[in-house]
């Protein structure tokens, strides 16, 4: 199969959006283009950087909230 | 574990019915991923909670009000909210003036930074790679792609529809901000990690 791969496929091909064919043909093709792996690894590492920074809202924000679920159950609402 | 195999529309229908348990369920799912999509976008912790609360407040209201109808696509719902918030928010932020110190920095940035201890900001800077803060520079509309696809992992099209564009708008930018991630690390010399 001879196909342009654009940045774009590579990037619907890391999330998993591109089509059946494509993926399978970048996969095929994968081990022999350092090009495409070093973008992939680019997008691996920033999800990588942004999961590690992720933080969970504070324990007092989440009883405000829980709070506030409880108070708008009143039927008149 | 049970409450994994509930969907988020079952939990909501619950919560109409009077179950409170199944909201906190609910929050408990998606607190996370939407808190920490806020926190990439505003940088900024205490703002990031405000909108956060603001963001649930608002979904309560919208769900006691009847106007949920989304079915099981709860959480792209919850972060147009969420998203629009921020946006705002960075836009008073910006319209607002910044009161600056001898050195030039901003006064509350300098208050914020001083009421933390040493081993916060030991911390904070080992969190925060650089790559992390490659990230933090970008253009507002490209982090928010980036952010929305690859922490709060929504499609493309989700992005689309809560950024109000279409789907070649959104890998347009997830691809620029790619690039400008390249150009941050070859200027700083530095090979991404």
């Amino acid at each position: 199969m001879d196909r342009i791969i654009t940045e774009n496929d590579l990037l619907l091909f890391h999330y998993k959006e591109v089509e059946p064919e494509t993926y399978y043909h970048i996969q095929a093709q994968l081990p022999f283009n350092p090009q495409w792996q070093e973008y992939l690894k680019l997008l691996s590492d920033v999800d990588n950087s942004l999961q590690k920074n992720s933080k969970s809202p504070s324990k007092t924000t989440l009883s405000i909230i829980m709070e506030e679920s409880i108070h708008q159950e009143d039927p008149t609402f | 574990m049970a409450n994994t195999c509930i969907t988020d529309g079952v939990l909501i229908k619950r919560y109409v019915e009077g179950n409170t348990a199944a909201f906190e369920t609910l929050v408990n799912r998606h607190k996370d991923r939407i808190y920490g999509s806020v926190m990439n976008i505003v940088n900024d912790s205490y703002l990031a909670e405000d909108i956060f609360q603001e963001t649930f407040i608002k979904i309560i209201h919208n769900i006691k009000r009847g106007k949920y109808n989304h079915e099981d696509k709860f959480l792209p719902w919850a972060l147009r909210i969420a998203r629009n918030m921020a946006i705002d928010s960075l836009r008073r932020k910006k319209r607002m003036p910044t009161v600056v110190t001898s050195d030039g920095s901003d006064l509350f940035e300098t208050l914020y930074i001083a009421d933390k201890s040493q081993e916060d900001i030991r911390i904070e800077n080992e969190e925060h790679n650089e790559l992390h803060g490659w990230i933090r520079m970008l253009p507002e509309e490209q982090k928010e792609v980036l952010v929305l696809r690859s922490y709060a992992q929504l499609s493309f099209k989700e992005i689309a529809a809560i950024t109000d564009t279409n789907i070649n708008t959104c890998i347009g930018r997830m691809h620029y901000a790619l690039t400008n991630l390249r150009k941050f690390s070859e200027k700083n010399s530095v090979k991404v990690k």
